[in-house]
């Protein structure tokens, strides 16, 4: 027989990517049922493509404090990271850049038309309960359709909305290098079908910190200058729910000033006080409805106006300032219907619109517009051992600027993938999923320049992927054990790139890339149990890739890796358990890559490896429970750079302490 | 025991390792040749300087490098020689690099920056009577004493963003851009009297005026490049004598350079994504040729040296402006002599002989 405790335990053993929260059955039993079901949704074992989880557990034990530090630490992922609070930090995935994969948060998307990539830094990790990176099929249910439109996926579920009845307060505060000074606040109460939450980070810091770097024979060192930050993120998240209806609404705020670190000019101060300031609202509403046991129903609205300002007190124009101002957004609704006949078997069918505008001073940039109707078909079907999952996309695209003529477009993808059960008594499981996918071009990939390029095509993108997942329990003295290995292609046809076109002054972009990717990767994830209290996990994962220029044989970098793409990436994560404290070590590699298209030793940047100690310790009083967190990084003080003339920081540390009631 | 397993686990995972050793190569002996300054790409810092050997055809890459230890820095803008120094610009490094001729080792590395710390980005450099003259993006216009390789003062000029510059009759001319206050540019050259360091008049000649010539018969040839749009580029001849401008070339061009007496103007047309050079006498002030030679070897026509002495031609070709460029060696006739590979976007050259 059974218990009760027992089955969570396994079930949470099959979903999560990392057994780190495995150490933490301590709050297991504050976990309700709920949880557990929508996380099952994400498991491994049931999708067709690579998924890789981190729950709350795991993101508070790791070294993180932004979602850029979250997520550079899972498989196949390569952080191309500025440097420092303030730097920009996005995700490449397989070697596909920031702009292939879609953030979902609550199962909506983040919509940046001009740049079309978010910057990962700008996100408190400590909003977010969970979070997960897919490859075929964003995880969640009832998604609108431009949740599907992505090569790889990131969906966060927002702290404040998981759902649990009566009153919770969390209280933290994070100190230490770089001046930094960050207090949240977490608010959650839920009374009969209501449930209300709010949370507020405030991130305050200098970003001063000391490097070194190497100009030919001679060792420089120096501090990066001008790269403080405040920043305020704040989110309410409203929640009702009974039998047939459940309706969310939240609403969003981020508001950031901070300076912008340039690249390390060689015999130059360095000491430009470039700034960006940034405010970013959004309301979203997701309204599901069971019209009957078979048909469910779901709406969906988002506002959201971003605005960006540059300034640059040191150009050298009449003057002597450059200030660009960008005003983007959204109005975006999506509609979908659901008929699940039996539990076996569902066929999903949802349409977006979303319209988007840019207001800019920028001279050539003229208030760009877009029409976006997105159309999805989703069919999941599965019996005991065999799951099957499919869908088509539909995109009718309607472009418009002042100076020239709306442009439409029109395109059809598709994907599938199954996973099925090989041997009836082992979990052992065989996955396969095909992708094919367009990504519209930017308004910047637009209108960028003085010379626009209305014609320019969405760049087209094939993913193939293979894999197995095998996990085992209670096998040769040893509590778990999984093993996730894929092998996958893939293919970039028309890739936008910017090239001079009438001299070198004016740059415009044309779809002329071709890019090839292949490679596998593996993560590995134990957990053994010592004695009752105590307990030792490792997750530990490895990509090969290899991103190749296929553009033109002709040229000098054809068959070339292209610029920032590691051929290695590896992880490796220790966690040793006891009921009251964890320590956990982890050892993050990046391979050597390239810093411009011609693979020469004058381009050629070194791998490097940085490894970071984190001591968790709880304690309670009464119903109080106190948490203190130490996370030392880098602490070989290594030197490095992710791009090239931006340094990393070397050793440093936080401090956090946590209140939750 | 579980200490211990932790403890080794700890230690299994501390790669001891960083074992990245720079190994640069020692100096080099050099001999006469072709110096070929590469810009680089912007924030990348591998702007460089390579030196070839045009009787063994061997390339030394990144010279400048071997010969001191260190980069040039970041965005190399103008190198000229004078005397038994080759002065050497770096824009976005915001300095003035002063190297020997004789080994191409650092005499000086000016920086140019103002008294707010922040750089002039420095664009040319013109030489007159023991003084070196740089133009900085900045409106100024540093005095240099080639003696002492020290700034003695700076002249400022009343336009935008001074690019080009040259000196003619005793006076220094100085091309007005306006380049960073696009779409607004500028058209007008800045006239400084160097017995006074005064700006005594300022020409108004085509729109966003760049490289300036002077020629052997008292006149300034200036590349106006106009706005990339509706105005075309041109160039526009000043009569030094009355500073006034007396006539108009309507030829389009990259760039400019004069050697001996003969202008010669290149471009490369990003539209057809051919190369030519232009070929304009100074005296007659008439175009001889529109094709001086065949440049179907050259992907993006980037700079050029001509050496009518020893009969040779030399054109860079900066390809895609970020992999390695090239260095293509012609006779007058026009013929194909050999070619070199250097660094990225090669953009000036300089023939360095001892004799002269």
């Amino acid at each position: 027989m059974v218990s009760r405790q027992s089955l969570y335990i396994l079930f949470s053993l099959t979903i999560t990517w990392s057994p780190l929260a495995l150490g933490q059955m301590d709050s297991l039993h504050l976990l309700t049922p709920i949880i557990v079901e929508e996380k099952a949704l994400i498991s491994p074992k049931n999708t067709s493509n690579p998924v890789y989880t981190l729950d709350q557990e795991q993101l508070e034990r790791s070294n993180t404090t932004t979602l850029a530090d979250a997520v550079k630490t899972l498989p196949g992922v390569y952080l191309k990271d500025f440097g420092g609070i303030g730097g920009l930090k996005t995700l490449s995935l397989r070697g596909l850049d920031a702009k292939y994969t879609r953030i979902l948060i609550d199962g909506i998307p983040i919509i940046d038309a001009q740049m079309g990539q978010i910057d990962l830094s700008t996100y408190p990790v400590a909003q977010f309960s969970s979070m997960s990176l897919a490859l075929l099929e964003p995880s969640g249910t009832l998604l609108p359709a431009s949740a599907y439109n992505g090569v790889n996926f990131l969906s966060l579920q927002p702290s404040t909305s998981t759902p649990k009845n009566g009153l919770d307060l969390q209280f933290g505060v994070k100190m230490g290098s770089f001046g930094l000074f960050q207090p949240h606040l977490l608010i959650k109460n839920g009374w009969q079908h209501h449930q209300l939450g709010g949370f507020i980070n405030y991130q305050s810091a200098h970003g001063v910190y000391p490097f070194t770097y190497q100009n030919g024979q001679l060792t420089s060192h120096d501090t990066r200058k001008n790269a403080d930050q405040k920043a305020l993120n704040a989110l309410t998240n409203y929640q009702y729910k009974n039998n047939w209806l459940k309706s969310t609404w939240n609403l969003q705020l981020q508001s950031s000033n901070q300076g912008l670190p340039g690249a390390i000019i060689l015999y130059q101060p360095n000491a430009l006080g470039q700034r960006l300031y940034r405010q970013n609202w959004s309301i979203q509403t997701k309204n599901t409805a069971k019209l009957s046991p078979k048909w469910d129903a779901v709406i969906q609205y988002k506002w959201s106006e971003n605005h960006l300002t540059y300034e640059d007190p040191t150009f050298l124009n009449e003057e002597s300032m450059l200030r660009n101002t960008y005003q983007e957004q959204h109005h975006f609704t999506s509609l979908g219907l659901r008929y699940e006949p039996d539990t076996s078997f569902s066929v999903y069918f949802v349409g977006d619109l979303d319209y988007s505008q840019l207001i800019t001073n920028v001279s050539q940039l003229e208030t760009p517009r877009r029409y976006y109707w997105l159309q999805a078909l989703r069919i999941n079907w599965h019996n005991s051992r065999l799951h099957l999952q499919g869908g088509l996309l539909h995109h009718y695209l309607f472009d418009q600027n002042k100076s020239s003529a709306a442009t439409r477009t029109q395109k059809w993808n598709a994907n599938a993938g199954f996973n099925y059960q090989i041997l009836k008594k082992q979990a052992l499981f065989l996955k396969m999923m095909y992708k094919g996918l367009f990504r519209m071009p930017t308004f910047n990939e637009l209108y960028y320049n003085l010379v626009e390029n209305p014609n320019l095509k969405p760049e087209y993108s094939n993913q193939l992927d293979a894999g197995l997942f095998w996990e085992k329990r209670n096998w040769a003295g040893q509590e778990y054990v999984s093993v996730d290995a894929h092998v996958f292609y893939g293919q970039t046809r028309d890739k936008i790139i910017t090239v001079p076109t009438q001299n070198l002054f004016i740059w415009s972009m044309q779809n002329i890339g071709t890019v090839e990717n292949k490679g596998g990767q593996v993560a590995i994830t134990s957990y053994f149990k010592m004695g009752k209290k105590a307990g030792f996990t490792t997750t530990t994962n490895y990509t090969f890739q290899r991103n190749i220029d296929r553009t033109d044989e002709s040229k000098s970098t054809y068959g070339h890796q292209i610029p920032y793409t590691p051929q290695h990436l590896a992880n490796l994560q220790v966690g040793y358990d006891r009921h009251k404290w964890s320590l956990t070590s982890n050892v993050l590699y990046n391979g050597a890559r390239y810093r411009l298209p011609e693979n020469s030793i004058g381009n050629y940047l070194p791998p490097w490896f940085t490894q970071d100690v984190i001591f968790l310790y709880k304690m309670w009083l009464n119903e109080i429970e106190l948490r203190g967190r130490l996370a030392l990084n880098n602490i070989w003080d290594h030197s490095y750079e992710v791009i090239s003339y931006f340094p990393m920081p070397g050793f440093h540390g936080f401090l956090t302490l946590t209140i939750i009631i | 025991m579980k200490k211990q397993l932790h403890w080794i686990s700890l230690v299994l995972i501390i790669l001891v390792g960083n074992c990245t050793t720079k190994n640069d190569p020692a100096p080099v002996k050099v001999q006469e040749g072709l110096w070929v300054l590469h810009e680089g790409t912007f924030n990348l810092n591998n702007a460089g300087l390579s030196a070839i050997n045009l009787d063994s055809g061997k390339v030394v890459v990144d010279f400048f490098r071997r010969q001191n230890g260190r980069a040039l820095g970041d965005v190399a803008n103008d190198m000229k020689r004078y005397g038994g120094k080759v002065y050497i610009v770096v824009n976005n490094s915001s300095i003035l690099e002063i190297v020997d001729v004789a080994n191409g080792q650092s005499q000086a590395t000016i920086s140019m920056i103002n008294d707010g710390f922040e750089p002039r980005q420095p664009r040319q450099v013109a030489f007159d009577d023991g003084k070196a003259y740089v133009c900085s993006y900045d409106g100024s216009i540093a005095v240099i004493d080639t003696t002492s390789l020290k700034i003695v003062t700076y002249l400022n000029s009343s336009g935008q963003n001074p690019d080009g510059i040259a000196v003619q009759n005793g006076n220094l001319y100085v091309s007005n851009s306006g380049g960073l206050n696009y779409p607004d540019y500028d058209n007008t050259v800045s006239v400084f009297d160097l017995n006074t360091n005064k700006e005594i008049k300022k020409i108004t000649v085509g729109l966003n005026p760049g490289t300036l010539a002077a020629d052997p018969h008292g006149d300034v040839y200036v590349l106006c490049r106009g706005d990339y749009d509706q105005v075309p580029s041109s160039i526009k001849i000043i009569d030094a004598s009355s500073d006034e401008v007396k006539g108009s070339l309507l030829i389009t061009g990259s760039s400019i350079s004069l050697f001996g007496t003969t202008l010669y103007v290149s471009n490369y047309d990003f539209i057809t994504r051919k190369s030519t050079i232009a070929v304009v006498d100074v005296l007659t002030e008439d175009v001889i040729s529109h094709n001086l030679i065949d440049l179907s070897d050259v992907q993006t026509l980037y700079g050029l040296y001509v050496d009518e002495n020893d009969g040779q031609i030399f054109v860079t070709d900066a390809k895609d402006f970020t992999s390695q460029g090239k260095v293509f060696e012609y006779n007058l006739e026009g013929e194909l002599q050999r070619s070199f590979v250097v660094g990225v976007n090669p953009s000036k050259l300089l023939k360095i002989t001892t004799t002269r």
